[in-house]
């Protein structure tokens, strides 16, 4: 599986308002792509996910997207 | 008193005179105790799906110093407000941010000292 960042990513704050950095982490979908495929530490997968939902409430991000 | 962020989205049709909306949200933030120490207003801009039926929404970041226990207060009010139609109140996480940038910086330093290309394109331009 391809990750999308090969080396341990250095972000270390995930802004819910930066969706263009955040839309990096979804798929064609609009869903949140896994560890596996991020490459992050748990922690950071955690904020990632957090910001997400908060970018989609203010309808920065999908909920679904191609619907 | 803590640092919170309240993100409003106002209904599209206020774009033209957004004043008196703004005036509206301030007060309620006011009248809870809370000062508004930063606002970002990002324009008129397309949502990802449908808001009550507006496509689009203008956005309006506030930086607010508010005590904890009027946060519900705040919300209820905005839950009433009609020229909102949505809004999300966090507390930013300052140490992060902190430290996100002090990251930041310092690889800016670092890309600066090896002398890299960009920066070095970025001097000719305000030369």
């Amino acid at each position: 599986m391809a990750k999308i960042f090969k080396h341990k990513s250095e972000v270390a704050y995930f802004d819910y308002k930066d969706f263009k950095t955040l839309q990096r982490y979804v798929n064609g979908y609009g869903q949140i792509e896994s560890r596996k495929k991020t490459g992050l530490s748990e922690s950071q997968q955690r904020h990632l996910s957090v910001a997400i939902k908060r970018a989609r409430h203010l309808a920065l991000l999908p909920f679904v997207a191609h619907n | 008193m803590n640092q919170y962020e309240i993100a409003v989205l106002y209904h599209p049709d206020l774009e033209v005179d957004l004043t008196k909306a703004e005036e509206r949200v301030s007060k309620i933030i006011k009248d809870n105790g809370g000062k508004v120490t930063a606002t970002d207003n990002w324009g008129k801009r397309k949502l990802a799906y449908k808001i009550a039926g507006n496509e689009h929404a203008v956005y309006v970041f506030y930086t607010v110093e508010m005590p904890g226990e009027n946060v519900k207060k705040v919300e209820s009010t905005l839950n009433i407000t009609d020229e909102v139609i949505r809004y999300l109140i966090t507390r930013p996480d300052l140490k992060a941010i902190a430290k996100a940038e002090a990251a930041k910086a310092e690889k800016a330093k670092k890309a600066a000292e090896r002398g890299d290309r960009e920066d070095d394109k970025e001097e000719e331009e305000q030369a």
